[in-house]
This record gives structure tokens, sequence and C-alpha cells, in this order.
């Protein structure tokens, strides 16, 4: 029973850490969305569609890993909740990494370089890394406070993504029609990040869960 | 709120100069299962053991405290042991029927509480054996002794003969630590439909079994109640560390 249990650990140590890279990999992703914009490079946003693979398949392997453990384990208590969290946190990572994925598309798919588009992505895509760093690091930490803190910035991301939706609306009232229909997609991209932003706000949940076994929400 | 069938105050117990039960506050609720949890030799049979005053039999034991049953201490002087033993049944850790017929079995309490009446006897057997989920494997055989049946089926059998003295409430010492997963679900689904009647408290180490089975789980160390809570909350959020380390198998 106690070998037992050390390996037990071993393999919850191990799920954590597939959470933890699953994390830095959807970082990546979205930091690489900054440069693709920034530089206006299609390549970047090809490696970014390729890349989601990957992100996929760690989701996949936590999925298998964790019903594995609740299978031969019959974990409880804070093993238990382990578990459920990595399970649910890879659950929204891969979410995000889809919203990533999907911003690139439309970049290798536009022909038009709409500035404030791209500035927009820009903007908010800062602001969501910012936030899934922090996020990963509350993860990693179990520091409910910090959890607490990128949830929040939430508010401020919904706000920007207003403003942003704004302008578009704008553009899209006085422009041609081909403007129009840019601006329209922009609107449809730059919910993107919006959406992504609500599933750290997941994350943030699941950590005050995994930490303290009290449900709440966040969002 | 529903109602308390023990209230347990500040129960202190001793086996001679061994403190094997420290300051115990319990409250077991009507028609519910309360599960005890813990290592070996922390106390949950002596505790179990106290509820119906099994542990008189223990020249070298001494308590201390209170144990009121339906309100009543049970330790008091001039107590009916007999009538709380009656309304308080036990079954064991190992299955134990007496060397005599299925029938017999279970019509004994009856006809110790002087009970003759063939028919009236027929019933109590036949309903107690379907009570405890066993009458269809022996119906056909009731003559037969009870010592040729399976250790499920005893066991089943030593619940039967529980529910005969139509008890109020029954405690179990670990009542299936030695039957195969096939019987011990058929105990589990019998304890769950069991609680409809009866307020069981049952003594188990198979932690899921506790999860499966149980409305409040309470967990003892060293002779002290650490915790003593909702299952659901113990088995997912206990509030204790040492609970956390024992469930989960840190513990030592
Ligand atoms: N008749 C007795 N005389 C003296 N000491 C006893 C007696 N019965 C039990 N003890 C002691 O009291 C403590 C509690 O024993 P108890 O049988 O209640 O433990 P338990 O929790 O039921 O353990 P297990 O899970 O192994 O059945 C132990 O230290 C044991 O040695
Ligand atoms: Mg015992």
């Amino acid at each position: 029973m106690l070998g037992n249990r050390k390996r037990f650990t071993t393999e919850l140590e191990d799920l954590n850490n597939k959470v933890l890279d699953m994390g830095s990999e959807v970082i990546e992703a979205f930091k690489n969305i900054i440069k693709a914009c920034e530089a206006n490079d299609l390549d970047i946003a090809k490696e970014i569609i390729e890349n989601d693979q990957l992100i996929n398949d760690i989701e996949i392997s936590i999925n298998v890993d964790g019903y594995l453990i609740i299978a031969r384990q019959c974990p409880v208590a804070s093993d238990l909740r382990r578990i459920v969290t990595a399970l649910k946190i890879s659950n929204d990572l891969e979410r995000i990494a889809d919203y990533a994925v999907n911003i690139a598309k439309y970049m290798i798919k536009t022909k038009h370089d709409n500035s404030v588009v791209v500035n927009g992505i820009i903007f908010l895509g800062k602001h969501l890394t910012n936030m899934l760093e922090g996020i990963m690091e509350s993860f990693e930490k179990e520091d409910v406070e910090l959890a607490l803190k990128v949830n929040n910035q939430d508010e401020i991301l919904d706000d920007v993504y207003k403003e942003e939706v704004k302008k578009l609306i704008n553009i899209g009232k006085i422009k041609t029609d081909e403007e129009s229909e840019e601006a329209i997609r922009g609107l449809l991209v730059i919910k993107q990040i919006e959406r992504a932003g609500d599933h750290v706000t997941n994350i943030a949940e699941n950590i005050v869960y995994l930490v303290s076994g009290k449900r709440v929400e966040l969002n | 709120m529903s109602k308390k069938v023990f209230e347990i105050n500040n129960l202190d117990l001793f086996y001679g100069d061994f403190q094997a039960l420290s300051g115990i506050n319990i409250n077991i609720e009507n028609n519910k299962v309360t599960a005890l949890i813990g290592p070996s030799g922390c106390g949950k049979s002596t505790f179990l053991r106290s509820l119906n005053r099994m542990n008189d039999l223990i020249d070298s034991c001494s308590i201390t405290g209170e144990i009121e049953f339906e309100e009543n201490n049970i330790y008091e002087t001039g107590f009916d042991v007999i009538n709380l033993r009656t309304k308080v049944g036990m079954v064991f850790q190992k299955p134990n029927p007496f060397p005599m017929s299925i029938y017999d079995n279970v019509a004994y309490g009856p006809r110790c509480q002087g009970i003759k009446d063939k028919k009236i006897l027929d019933k109590i057997v036949e309903s107690s054996l379907i009570s405890a989920a066993i009458y269809e494997e022996v119906k056909d055989r009731l003559k037969a002794n009870a010592l040729s049946l399976s250790g499920g089926q005893q066991q089943r059998l030593c619940i039967a003969r529980a529910i005969a003295m139509e008890p109020e409430v029954i405690l179990m010492d670990e009542p299936t630590s030695a039957l195969d997963p096939i019987a011990t679900l058929k105990i589990e689904e019998l304890i769950s439909d069991l609680k409809k009647d009866y307020t069981i408290v049952i003594v188990t180490h198979n932690m899921q079994q506790a999860a499966r089975i149980s409305d409040y789980t309470a967990f003892f160390l060293m002779g002290e109640l650490i915790e003593m809570d909702k299952t659901n909350k113990i088995f997912t959020q206990p509030t204790h560390q040492k609970t956390e380390d024992y469930i989960t198998g840190r513990f030592g």
C-alpha cells in the first residue's frame, strides 16, 4: 500500500508536469501570434497551426493518464481534486490553443492588412499572454491569490475588447464594402482572444477548487 | 435535522491502565449509515462494542462519560442491557453462525424472546432472510446446517439473524473483510436497503466501501475522533490534514 503510494505520487507529479508543459505550449502559441502580427510573418502563423497537434496530443495524454489513475487508485480528497483539475484545465488550455489557431488561420487568409485589427490582436494578445503566464504560475505554485488576481484581469481584457469592437464597428459604417467585410472578420478574430480570457477564468476557478475544495463561480 | 439514536459525550474507555478511547463526542443519526474508519488499533471495534455494552464482557474495561441511546444513558445502573442488545444488534467481522440449521439460526433470537408459535417463527425467518438478501439461495434447504453455507452466505445469514431480533440499530464490524467482491457487493447493497428501516454503524478498512455506502464517516486515530462529517465531504475535502493523509494513503 505505501509502496504503491509512492508510485501514485509520481503518477500525479507526471500529470501535473504535463499540464504545465501544455500551458507553456499555449503561451508560446500566443507569443507567436503577437510575433507574427508584428513582423507580418505568415510562416510563424503556419507554425502555430502545425504545433496545435502537439497541444492536442498532450491533452489526450493527460486524459488517458487521468482516467487510468482514477481506475487504478480510486483517488480521494486532494488526490482526486488534482486529477479532476488536470483534466479540466487541459480542456480549457486546448480551447485556448484552438483560438490561437483560428487567429493564425485568419492571418493567412486575409490579404488586406487592416492595422486596426492587427493592432487589436497585438494589444489584446499581450494582455492575454500575461494572463496565461500568471495563471500557469498560480497553478504551479498553487497560489489562489495570484489566480484571483489573474481572474480580475479578465475584466480589463473585456473592456479593451469592447473598445476594439467600437473602433471596428465605426470602420464598418463609413468605409467601402470590402473594408467593412474586413472589419467584420476582424471583429470575429478579436472575439477569439476575449473568449480565451473566459477560459483563463475557468482555470482560475479550478485552481481555487484544487487548493480549497471549494467550487466558485468567478466569471 | 434527522433524529439521533445515539448521543455520545466525552467517552473515555480504558482496558486496565491503557486508554483506548479519549474524549469521544459523536451523534449517530437515525436511518443513516455511519462508517468508522482509521488505522488498526485506533479503537473502532472498541467504540462499536461500547454502543451495545459488549465491552461488559471484558473484565479490565472501564468507561467514563455518557452514551445515550434514545435519550437514556446506557451505562446508568439499572439500565436494561438485554433489551439494549435486542435493539442494538451486532454483526461481526468473521461470520459466526451457530452450528445448527439455517432456520434455527434465524429463529434463535425470537425463540429466546419467548416466541413459540411455529407460524410466527416461520414468518420471521422468511422475512429476515428476504431482508438479508439470502432467501432465494436458501429457501429450499432451511433445515441444512448453516455451516454448509459459503462465507458470504454465512455473513448474510448472520445479518438475517440480527434482523430477526427487530433491532433499531445494527452494528457491523468489518462485515465484508473476508468476502469476495460479489458477496461484498451484495452486502453493500443490502446495507443500502436496510437503512430505510435501520440505523447502521459499520467499521471498515475499505475506503471505497465507506465512500460508497455511508452517509457519515468518522475517522479515529489513536483512540481519538479526529473528524466526523458527511461522507461526501470527508472523501472530497476533509477538514483535517490527518484525515487527508489517512484516506489518501500518505499515512505513516
Ligand atoms: N480486550 C482487550 N484488552 C486489552 N486491550 C485491548 C482489548 N481490546 C482491544 N484492546 C486495545 O485497544 C486498542 C483498540 O483496539 P480495537 O480492537 O478497538 O482497534 P480497531 O480500531 O478495531 O483495530 P482493527 O482495525 O485492527 O480491528 C488496541 O490498542 C488494542 O490493543
Ligand atoms: Mg477492529
